[in-house]
């Protein structure tokens, strides 16, 4: 199959786009999302939507860590493996993420699929989200974010879990298998004892494809992109540094590479956008008020500044860096969760 | 009064445009670098045309900005060319990777992995055995960016390892095609501090000369600002019986014969 190809990094672009493609399908038909989630579980006491974040939190998990053990994807070379990370920032920047994931009413990956069918709310926050994610990371913020790093990093022993279980005697095998299979089987429990979620095929089931996705990401930059003398950056789904990658793309092309994360985004907007127009979903929608514009314009500035310190978002820490078991991930998503907290209760003591 | 005025307008117009066309069409100032300058030897006959300089305009990881150079300038009979210079006028130390081609070579297309410190300006010069020069330049800026700050690990003892060598998979006969190399190595540059506060010897992979039958066809020579595990590729003819050697600076060396 790979003859089709002139060279491994076309074939890496033209699956990162069927990629997007799929998952801007299944979550817009899923409506997958944590926020929502996180939403109806706390304040509406309905955890489907939640719980299906959980199932694929342990699928990406399951076959991402298969992926490592059988075909041998190395996922200590992924962005989320730092053996001198600073977790301060790490969690300032999930917390960031959360509130403005929040106040913008959806998170980065969520806004892509929102924007595919129509929704010009979400097209205002990602370019918002966008630019301030490269202003994080190589703008005017970007020297200070530097400078905190530097003062903020802590040398760790071990950049991820199992190998921490490994330097505490365990033998490597057992110590990839033990928290993989205690993590996929606690979230799966927790998950599937709620039978609300089990008549719900919408919500398992996009779970499930969600979580797939995950480890396919990995295995076409990993086992496709794989080459000894020019390999692709290791990467799945995540969407902070992706959305401004794209926004870059459209004015430097002439002097700058395609890579995966933009077919990858491109994808999800042509896959939402075709999803949406066959199913009738299609719909266009804007903001109704300038209070709701302002909440809008800061969730997406707070989503793209979080997103650049936290390494990711909801969808990049939360399964893509859980997947690996890194280190980075549990301060990032703990952050998350609790600016989403913080978020959902500014929002529900002072409505609209 | 309006009037009158017009036509001084409309000439200052067209001599704007004449005097920024007769800019774009003279020499390129020579920069200010001084190991470029002491390789140009006859600074007022550089030509310009058929020599390029491929480099991403904004590149984010500025360790390894991919680099091509290619060569097409119509040459006299019995003139080849000899070297290809690339230097980065930001850099500590302006030289980057030296391309040193034998006649045996006809087509001149060059990749390798590059350093750059800041944006800058970067320079080709191309030399030929009848001492004519080409000079190309092209600006890259560099982007501070994050995840790239790898560990201050100590890597002055790793040598050299695993070379590999990848050759065309459907070559024709008489037609060039692509061959890449690689080694593995960190290429400290001994500019580089641990956390405490000792620089790093540095240690590089000095050259690599790949020849047939005891004859060189190519010798590329690295600098400091050459990537670490240093990648070339060029193209050759005929692409049997060849002899890779890479030499570091210790003088020790790794022979492969394809």
């Amino acid at each position: 199959m790979l003859e089709l190809f002139s060279d491994h990094r076309q074939g890496v672009l033209v699956f990162g786009a069927l990629l997007g493609f799929a998952y801007g399908a299944f979550a817009q038909w899923s409506r997958f999302c944590l926020l929502r989630g996180l939403q109806h579980f706390w304040y509406q006491r309905d955890g489907r939507k939640l719980r299906a974040f959980a199932l694929a939190m342990a699928t990406a998990l399951l076959c991402s860590q298969s992926l490592q053990l059988i075909w041998g994807v190395d996922l200590s070379q992924s962005l989320y493996m730092q053996r001198a990370p600073s977790f301060p920032l790490l969690l300032l920047g999930g917390i960031l993420f959360g509130v403005g994931m929040s106040l913008a009413n959806a998170c980065g990956a969520r806004s892509l699929v929102l924007a595919g069918s129509g929704n010009l709310r979400a097209w205002v926050v990602l370019l918002i989200l966008g630019l301030s994610a490269y202003m994080t990371l190589s703008g005017i913020l970007a020297p200070w974010r530097a400078e905190l790093e530097g003062l903020t990093r802590i040398q760790l022993n071990s950049a991820h879990l199992p190998q921490s279980l490994t330097q505490l005697g365990l033998p490597t095998r057992l110590s990839h298998l033990l928290p993989t299979f205690t993590f996929s089987a606690l979230l799966c429990f927790w998950a599937l004892k709620s039978a609300e979620l089990r008549q719900s095929p919408r919500d398992w089931l996009g779970g499930i494809i969600i979580g797939l996705l995950i480890a396919l990401g990995w295995a076409i930059t990993g086992l496709i992109g794989a080459d000894d003398f020019d390999p692709v950056r290791l990467a799945s789904l995540t969407f902070v540094a992706p959305i401004g990658e794209s926004l870059q793309y459209l004015m430097l092309a002439s002097g700058m590479p395609a890579s995966f994360s933009i077919t990858l985004v491109a994808g999800i907007l042509l896959g939402s956008a075709t999803r949406a127009l066959l199913s009738g979903e299609w719909n266009w929608e804007g903001y109704s008020s300038v209070p709701q514009m302002q909440r809008g314009l800061l969730g997406g500035l707070c989503m793209g500044v979080g997103g650049v310190l936290a390494l990711g978002c909801t969808l990049g820490q939360g399964l893509t860096g859980f997947s690996t078991l890194a280190w980075t991930s549990f301060p990032a998503l703990f952050g998350i969760l609790l600016g989403a907290r913080l978020g959902l209760n500014y929002l529900a003591r002072n409505p609209l | 009064m309006k009037g009158s005025l017009r036509p001084l307008g409309l000439s200052l117009c067209i001599a704007t445009v004449v005097l920024a066309s007769s800019w774009t069409f003279a020499q390129p100032p020579l920069p200010n670098l001084a190991a470029l300058q002491q390789a140009i030897t006859q600074a007022d006959a550089l030509e310009t045309q058929g020599l390029n300089l491929n480099l991403p305009l904004v590149a984010e990881d500025g360790s390894a900005v991919p680099l091509k150079v290619q060569f097409n300038a119509p040459l006299a009979e019995g003139e080849w060319i000899t070297q290809l210079r690339v230097f980065a006028s930001g850099n500590p130390n302006a030289e980057v990777i030296d391309f040193e081609p034998s006649a045996a070579i006809s087509q001149l297309e060059f990749s390798s992995r590059i350093r750059l410190s800041e944006s800058q300006d970067v320079y080709v010069l191309a030399s030929s055995n009848q001492g004519r020069q080409w000079l190309a330049s092209r600006q890259v800026r560099v982007t501070l960016s994050g995840c790239l700050m790898s560990g201050d690990e100590d890597t002055t003892q790793m040598g050299m390892s695993q070379p590999r060598i990848a050759l065309p998979r459907q070559a024709q006969a008489g037609k060039p095609a692509e061959i890449r190399t690689l080694i593995n190595h960190p290429m400290e540059t001994g500019f580089r501090e641990t956390a405490s506060g000792e620089t790093l010897a540095a240690s590089l992979v000095d050259h690599l000369v790949i020849s047939r039958a005891g004859e060189t066809l190519l010798r590329v020579k690295f600098y400091t600002g050459t990537s670490a595990n240093p990648f070339v590729s060029f193209f050759l003819d005929q692409q049997d019986q060849l002899t890779f050697t890479w030499t570091d600076d210790q003088g020790q060396q790794i022979q492969e014969t394809r």
